[in-house]
């Protein structure tokens, strides 16, 4: 398919592909799996002995405490099941910025799809959202294999556009989600940040998984321009003409604030973070961030 | 504030391509399509007012560095500021202007006066952009002389418009002196300035410094709180600047009152410079149709020798019709006769070297003839032409008295004057007997240029009294004493004591005792001009005079110091034979024996009328006293109101003959009239005319005064006017010679073509190395400035 191998880069996948996702916190899926499920079921992980109750199976009544107690008790075991995992990919004009091989929204879709690919390999579901002011694509979540191509499209076909109305959207994917999954978020989160930190929590209060990344081009974090220029608005109509190099510290300065606000309201909610450059190879950023998140959930 | 390089502040303008450049960036920005701007607008917002003030202060530096540095380049210089804090003082420039006529030498097509006159426009154009006021006192060598004089009270003649020199000034002679007197400078002057240069030219005078700096120094004390500069225009000749004593006491008491003194010498390298410093005629009898020798004296104030040198001589008369025709009214336009005499080629006039050369000229007819020569062109041209004018009467008139009956000394006498039937000596003798002195008077005896007294026995005293003023006057008398004379009366009346008009007293006759050797002479000629034919021993003529009888000094007479009596000639024995002594402005010679061959043959020897004749021009000596001027003297005519009509017309010189000038001046009484013989004054010298000096006789030429006589008959009368042929000398003294000899006058000694820098470092503080100080730290500011603002690229840094 021709729209795969823009954002499927075989490098990176196979470089990728030893790694895992799992799911931090408790997903409903409708499949056993690997992942920890609300709901007890046929594992062989136990978990708690409960009263027995009128109706409750036979089989799983603990005859060994009854023997000794002479009261009948029943044994809980939990229930794995399969993640469902939805991508969130910003396709906002800011999205569009970047001078190197890739801008912003290219590293995203293809950051999107390596993931996609992740899950669908570990037998869990994926589906892909993209969005601006509102939502533009909404892929279902599949377990197939062949459902890659349906991300991998849905992603090519896209074109970076409008503004971001990220609480908007996250409030709709929300709703729209009624068992708990995996949320990834890419976007540079160029928007209004109260309302994004709203949208994470509200995904979080639905007991969402969720993960962020945040993409920016390096020029964006570096902020290297010298000599007059005028930079004008992406996404806000406005400009403005400057010495860069004036402006370069104050600017860093008000960059490295809003870095560290984003950081500290992800760990505030338990969302996962991650910085990525557009200029970093993507299989090392997204192998350093499993890696180390899969690192924490097993201390 | 000023600037050296006026043309260079145009470089100010410069100032704003910072700004140009600072907008011209503003529109040639870059565009970037910007995802974060909300960062940007943050920063912006936070640091907006800095980074204006940052760019305002950069591009306030750039403009100040590109100031400085125009200002720099332009070499800004100023006046003591404290000075112009403390009431502006004025800067007064005293320019003492050279215009003596060694001004006039011409190099390359520029005088020295043109470079005078070229630094006297640049001073007053550099005042003229001064910020403090400035005036200006132009002063001229030739307007300056006799100042003192002039300030003198004033008393005697006058007319409406002029104030003769003679007569003094109203004012002090400085204002009168000065062409500017405290002139202020304003932008406007230079005009001024230059319609006063364009009259100024290098005059024909040899005026020297001395009175200038006199005049200067009356000035420079009248401003006393003026900041002063004074400058010296001139080409510091030796003649002027050689022995500067005095000048030094000037120049010292001017330096003292703190005042700023520059020299400029103006004159360059010249070429050689011949002059004529001379136009001598022979002591000769002069008269119509009688030739007569002039002497040429060429001098050669060169360091090169001159080779082939043309020199010309021409002559030029009024034919005396003319002179009688012409009225009095338009004597400026009669021609005279003009004919070349000679033109003369000098092969080689060495350095220094003064080169006479002898021409015969000959007149026809009577009058006051000139004589004028000219060399070539050369860098100093007033010494080109000298003019001479030599009077030639009809006749030299001479008085003879023979005491003898039979008159046989004068007929001796006379046949030596007029030797020829055909041949004309010019003298004319008149033969009188003894008693025509008796009723003679001053003025009869004045027509005639010498008296001979032949053997005269005696004099009554009147004739005296009247002999004595017409040799005191400057008459020439010749005594012969032979047996016929009252040696005790000539002893009491015409020695005197020694008082009297006879040289020396006489004594007894005596008899010249015959000769042993044969061949000794009987005369023992000295050196005198009445010898000079005579005296080589080629000469056999005199030696064959025989003298028989003499008369002898009186005994126990000798010579007094005060006396000037001379023995000429002697006789064999040794006793005085013919002897001379000046009397007031005559001489009378003593011939101790006859001049008729009684007591000796001389009359009979062709050498008498050798003796005869240049005892003639001797005798007549002081009567024809050529009258040398120098141009600047001023021409005093005096008039005998009986004989003449006051209306007088003096004719002056112009560049060329069709140029003259005619004054018609009325004569008026003089104040050395005597009852009896008043006098009439008429003057041509130096005259205020509108508050500045005129010199009515500073060009060399020809002057005429044209009178009546009550008869109605015309009398001219000419003077010739030369320049004084030491100016002509162009050696100049070294500028470290000059300094060492006015030491320790403090001034500062520049040469015409560099003068400009030097002025200006001596008007102004110059603040170049500020300025260069200043642009230095100023370029540190920038860079600091700049990098502050963030406008050199970080090191990595790619866009």
């Amino acid at each position: 398919m021709p729209g795969s191998k823009r954002f499927l880069h075989p490098e990176a996948i196979k470089r990728i592909s030893r790694l895992e996702i799992r799911a931090r916190h408790i997903v409903e899926g409708f499949l056993s799996g690997m992942h920890k499920s609300p709901y007890f079921g046929q594992s062989v992980e136990f978990l708690q002995h409960r009263e027995y109750v009128a109706g409750d199976d036979l089989r799983h009544v603990d005859w060994k405490v009854w023997a000794r107690q002479d009261r009948l008790y029943v044994k809980q075991f939990e229930e794995e099941t399969n993640l469902r995992c939805t991508l969130l990919i910003d396709i906002s004009n800011s999205m569009a910025y970047g001078n190197g091989p890739l801008n912003k929204y290219e590293y995203a879709c293809t950051l999107a799809c390596s993931l996609a690919y992740l899950v669908l390999r570990q037998q869990d579901g994926v589906g892909c959202v993209t969005f601006d002011e509102r939502i533009r694509v909404n892929v279902p979540i599949r377990t197939k294999h062949n459902h890659i191509f349906s991300i991998v499209d849905s992603l090519a076909v896209q074109e970076p556009s409008d503004k971001t109305d990220m609480y908007g959207i996250l409030r709709q994917v929300a709703e729209s989600a009624p068992r708990r999954g995996l949320m990834v978020l890419v976007s540079d989160l160029l928007t209004d940040r109260a309302l994004l930190f709203r949208g994470l929590k509200l995904l979080r209060q639905r007991g969402h998984d969720v993960l962020v990344f945040h993409v920016m081009d390096d020029e964006e974090l570096d902020f290297p321009f010298n000599g007059p220029t005028r930079f004008e608005g992406l996404e806000i109509p406005d400009h403005l003409n400057c010495n860069p190099r004036a402006l370069r510290e104050g600017y860093l300065a008000s960059l490295q604030t809003f870095l560290d606000e984003v950081r500290r309201e992800c760990a505030r909610n338990s969302c996962d973070y991650a910085l990525v450059r557009t200029s970093e190879p993507l299989d090392a950023a997204l192998a350093t961030f499993l890696s180390k998140r899969l690192a924490v959930m097993n201390r | 504030m000023q600037f050296v390089h006026q043309a260079l502040t145009w470089g100010f303008l410069l100032a704003l391509a910072p700004l140009l450049i600072h907008l011209i960036n503003m529109m040639r920005h870059r565009r970037v399509q910007w995802a974060a701007m909300e960062f940007l607008q943050a920063s912006y917002k936070k640091h907006r007012k800095w980074i204006w003030l940052k760019q305002l202060l950069l591009l306030l530096a750039r403009i100040a560095v590109v100031a400085l540095a125009v200002a720099m380049l332009a070499q800004l210089k100023t006046r003591d500021q404290w000075l112009s804090i403390f009431g502006g003082r004025v800067t007064h420039h005293f320019v003492l202007l050279d215009d003596s006529y060694s001004m006039s030498d011409r190099v390359a097509g520029e005088s020295a006066m043109d470079a005078a006159k070229r630094i006297t426009a640049d001073i007053v154009s550099r005042a003229t952009q001064e910020d403090s006021p400035q005036k200006l006192t132009l002063l001229r060598y030739s307007q300056t002389r006799d100042a003192e004089g002039r300030s003198r009270p004033p008393g005697g003649i006058s007319n409406d418009k002029t104030t003769l020199n003679t007569a003094g000034s109203a004012g002090p002679a400085g204002s009168t002196a000065a062409d500017f007197n405290a002139e202020p400078i304003d932008s406007n002057f230079d005009v001024t300035l230059e319609r006063a240069l364009r009259t100024i030219e290098a005059t024909q005078l040899a005026v020297g410094p001395r009175d200038a700096l006199t005049v200067l120094k009356q000035l420079s004390s009248d401003s006393r709180d003026d900041t002063k500069i004074v400058y010296v225009l001139s080409d510091f000749r030796q003649k002027d600047w050689g022995s500067p004593a005095e000048l030094r006491q000037e120049l010292g008491q001017i330096a003292r009152s703190g005042t700023e003194i520059h020299f400029v010498n103006c004159s360059r390298s010249s070429e050689p410079n011949l002059g004529i410093v001379a136009i001598d005629p022979a002591d000769e009898t002069r008269a119509a149709g009688v030739p007569l020798f002039v002497n040429v004296k060429v001098k050669n104030f060169g360091v090169r020798s001159a080779t082939k040198v043309q020199l010309k001589l021409q002559s030029m008369f009024y034919p005396v019709d003319d002179v009688a025709k012409t009225p009095l009214t338009a004597v400026e336009t009669l021609k005279g006769h003009v004919d070349d005499i000679a033109t003369l080629l000098i092969d080689q006039v060495g350095p220094g070297e003064t080169v006479t050369r002898r021409v015969q000229i000959y007149f026809a007819q009577p009058g006051k003839h000139v004589v004028e020569a000219t060399l070539p062109e050369d860098p100093v041209e007033a010494d080109n032409h000298r003019y001479c004018v030599i009077d030639f009467p009809a006749g030299e008139r001479v008085l003879v008295i023979d005491g003898r009956a039979d008159e046989l000394n004068a007929y001796f006498l006379k046949t030596a004057f007029q030797p020829l039937e055909r041949s004309n000596t010019g003298i004319r003798p008149d033969l009188k007997p003894a008693t025509f002195l008796r009723d003679a008077t001053l003025e009869t005896l004045n027509a005639y240029s010498a008296i001979y007294l032949l053997d005269v026995p005696r004099l009554d005293g009147r004739a005296v009294e009247t002999l004595e003023s017409y040799v005191q006057s400057g008459g020439g008398l010749a005594i012969f004493v032979g047996p016929e004379v009252n040696t005790s009366y000539y002893n009491q009346a015409l020695y005197k004591e020694g008082r009297g008009l006879l040289p020396v007293p006489l004594g007894l006759e005596a008899t010249l005792a015959p000769a042993l050797d044969a061949s000794e002479p009987d005369l023992d000629l000295a050196s005198h001009a009445i010898f000079s034919f005579l005296k080589s021993e080629t000469n056999p003529l005199i030696r064959g005079v025989k003298i028989e009888r003499y008369r002898r000094v009186a005994e126990g007479w000798k010579p007094t110091s005060q006396q000037t009596v001379k023995i000429i000639a002697r006789t064999r024995d040794k006793s005085p034979l013919i002897l001379e002594r000046s009397f007031g402005q005559g001489a009378v010679l003593q011939f101790q024996t006859t001049l008729a061959p009684e007591w000796n043959d001389w009359a009979k020897n062709p050498s008498f009328v050798v003796v005869a004749l240049k005892m003639q021009s001797y005798l007549a000596t002081a009567r024809r006293l050529d009258d040398p001027r120098l141009v600047g003297v001023p021409i005093d005519l005096k008039l005998e109101a009986s004989k003449y009509l006051p209306d007088v017309s003096l004719v002056t010189p112009g560049e060329k003959s069709a140029t003259r000038q005619r004054i018609e001046r009325r004569a008026l009484a003089s104040s050395g009239s005597t009852e009896g013989n008043e006098l009439l004054n008429v003057s041509l010298g130096t005259a205020i005319v509108e508050g500045h000096l005129r010199g009515e006789t500073d060009r060399a030429g020809i002057y005429e005064a044209w009178t009546k006589t009550t008869k109605g008959e015309t009398d001219l009368r000419r003077w010739a006017l030369n320049v004084d042929p030491e100016e002509g000398n162009l050696e100049q003294v070294g500028s470290a010679d000059l300094l060492a000899r006015l030491d320790p006058v403090k001034l500062k000694f520049h040469e015409a073509q560099q003068y400009q820098q030097d002025d200006v470092a001596s008007t102004g503080y110059n603040l170049s190395t500020m300025l260069l100080l200043g642009l230095v730290l100023l370029l540190v500011s920038e860079q600091v400035l700049a990098y502050s603002a963030s406008y050199h690229v970080a090191p990595g840094a790619s866009r």
